[in-house]
């Protein structure tokens, strides 16, 4: 499993951390019922404080992401993944309504949108 | 009992220095690093916690008692390294195991092997013939071989090179791995700090000026650069600290109260704690 | 307490090499000499210096404030130190009290009254010496203590003095009730040794490191 951090991202911690795990959940990478490294240990190899790894459990598990139980860990929880992607979908279909709507004021053609967004999509 | 240190408005007055309001709390499964220029209390606290030292006021607290009316055995619960070896200069590693298994009941002999093994420590040696750096390795193995709860160093890793410094560091982080586990370590070597510690106490001059989740603290702060006309136009609250240099200034600022588009660089701690430093001189002038 | 009994025990066991040596010497002028309170007065001042190499090696690595950290308290090292007084002292004792016989003296009782005497100068030596360096460290005690060394030393030279000038008379000295005096000083000593004690666990009790 891996899990990259970045000290000079302007992004909080917490926030990379809980990001990555659910990109790792959706992608179905972390299935259902897989356990979660231990919030100590994650502290530990990624030498962060545990603070904050807390905090980035809290976070997932607040969102229904994962489940945490004293004593056993913290283990996947069971994912509606298409609902998840609906969401996604809709989001960016409101964006996609904003985008249109900026590119038609400049008068910016189909073509030329489609190009910004394959160069900005494969350089992700 | 979730705090397994409390100091509560501590205080000490000596000829020319006085600690004051020190508020500390350290919870369990929890690392807290004390920073502070030399001189700055640090020590005097650590000597305060452990009786050393008489306070002046306020009260000191471990696993849940005042440390002036607990019993002997709750000190078999707590390991110390103290920044100057202390094992009298005539004594082997192994008449120091002797030794210690007649004052710890819990005193591990097999566990202190595996730490003497581990650091490579010469069994037969006198401690006047260890380097400075083997001294504070066996400190370290001796603090860790009586099944210790809370962890005290003072300026334990000042004297050792990087590497094992880094070594001492994993070995801290093991220790925290048990949730009953707690270490309070002070050290002027705040790289050391920053990659183990969950909790950042600064004292400067005697006082505190910030206890707080070091996570929180960097995510706080930042590094602003820019010339010096243009820092006027930020807002005076969120500025802590401010170098200037010929070519432009360098401030430390908290993030969230910096409005605009500014090139703004991660702060460590060193940086927070030299501006604050600077920020309290300049004050006084 | 044990274990501070233990690690002097080991602290001094150079030294105690280095001694041992100087014993077998002092043994054999003793011998020489056909004195054997002699021998028994150089091996008591060499034990009753013992517990200050001792405290002087502490205080060289600052032992006391890391001690302080361990599951001891302040009046075990100070017991520590008077108990270890205690035991070099009953070595040195029978060591001097076998010394006496081959040195040649065979009269058990003189032989034993001459090393019970110099036991009492030793706990008498003890109890003044270690209040204060509890209270000033040994360092700061040298002079103090070269004082209360020679102190001893002058009073049996004085009162051997006043015998040969013969200011004190033989006689006077059979008129002494001498159980009464033996029990008296016993008594004395008992006290100066208790109030040594406690005197130094005050003082240590206050002792900042």
């Amino acid at each position: 499993m891996k899990i990259i951090i970045s000290n000079s991202s302007g992004q909080p911690i917490y926030e990379q951390i809980t990001a990555q795990i659910k990109g790792l959940i959706i992608s179905g990478e972390l299935a259902e019922g897989d356990a979660l490294p231990s919030m100590r240990l994650l502290a530990k190899e990624l030498r962060i404080s545990v603070i904050t790894t807390k905090r980035a459990y809290e976070e997932l598990e607040r969102e229904g992401f994962i489940t945490s139980m004293t004593g056993k860990g913290s283990f996947v929880a069971p994912q509606n993944i298409e609902m998840i992607k609906e969401q996604h979908l809709r989001d960016i279909e409101e964006r996609l309504q904003n985008v249109s709507d900026i590119a038609s004021l400049s008068g910016i053609s189909l073509e030329e949108l489609v190009e910004m967004l394959t160069i900005i999509y494969v350089r992700e | 009992m979730d705090y397994i240190l409390e100091l509560k408005n501590v205080s000490k007055k000596y000829d020319g220095f006085a600690l004051s309001d020190i508020n500390i709390a350290l919870p369990k499964g929890c690392i807290m690093g004390l920073i502070g220029e030399n001189g700055a209390g640090k020590s005097t606290t650590i000597k305060m916690i452990l009786d050393a030292i008489n306070k002046d006021g306020g009260s000191i607290s471990i696993f849940g008692q005042d440390n002036r009316d607990m019993p002997k055995r709750m000190w078999e619960d707590i390991g110390v390294v103290l920044d100057e070896s202390c094992f009298p200069e005539n004594l082997s590693m192994k008449e120091i195991n002797t030794i210690m298994k007649n004052v710890y009941k819990q005193w591990d002999a097999d566990l202190f092997r595996k730490y003497v093994n581990y650091f490579d420590l010469p069994e037969k040696k006198a401690m006047k013939d260890y380097s400075r750096g083997m001294k504070m390795k066996l400190g370290i193995a001796v603090a860790l071989s009586h099944n210790a709860k809370l962890l005290i160093l003072d300026e334990a890793t000042s004297g050792l090179d990087p590497v094992v410094r880094d070594e001492m560091v994993e070995v801290f982080m093991d220790f925290i791995q048990d949730e009953e586990h707690s270490i309070l370590m002070s050290s002027h070597i705040t790289s050391d700090l920053e990659k183990a510690c969950d909790y950042i106490t600064f004292i400067h001059q005697g006082k505190i000026l910030f206890s707080q989740g070091k996570d929180e603290l960097l995510d706080k702060y930042g590094i602003l650069k820019c010339a010096e006309e243009e820092l006027r136009v930020i807002d005076e609250a969120a500025i802590v600290g401010v170098r200037k240099h010929k070519f432009g200034v360098d401030a430390l600022v908290i993030r969230d109260k910096v409005r605009g588009n500014f090139i703004m660089d991660r702060a460590d701690i060193e940086d927070i704690m030299l501006f604050q430093i600077k920020k309290d001189q300049s004050k006084e002038q | 307490m044990r274990g501070l009994i233990i690690k002097d025990l080991l602290n001094l066991k150079k030294q105690g090499i280095f001694l041992g040596a100087f014993v077998i010497v002092y043994l054999f002028i003793s011998i020489q000499m056909g004195d054997g309170a002699f021998f028994a007065g150089v091996l008591l001042i060499m034990c009753a210096l013992m517990p200050m190499t001792a405290m002087s090696y502490d205080e060289r690595v600052k032992w006391d404030r890391y001690a302080l950290s361990m599951p001891i308290s302040r009046a075990d090292i100070v017991v520590g130190k008077y108990a270890l007084g205690i035991l070099l002292l009953a070595v040195a004792l029978v060591a001097s009290l076998l010394a006496t016989f081959v040195v040649g003296d065979i009269n058990f009782k003189d032989n034993m009254l001459s090393t019970i005497m110099i036991g009492g100068i030793g706990i008498a030596m003890m109890s003044v010496i270690l209040p204060i360096l509890f209270k000033v460290g040994v360092e700061k005690a040298r002079y103090v203590i070269i004082a209360v060394f020679t102190a001893p030393v002058l009073a049996i030279f004085t009162l051997g003095k006043l015998v040969d000038n013969g200011r004190i008379t033989i006689s006077q000295l059979g008129q002494i009730n001498y159980t009464l005096l033996a029990a008296g000083v016993i008594v004395a000593l008992i006290a100066l040794f208790v109030l040594s004690l406690l005197i130094s666990l005050k003082i240590y009790s206050r002792k900042e490191f």
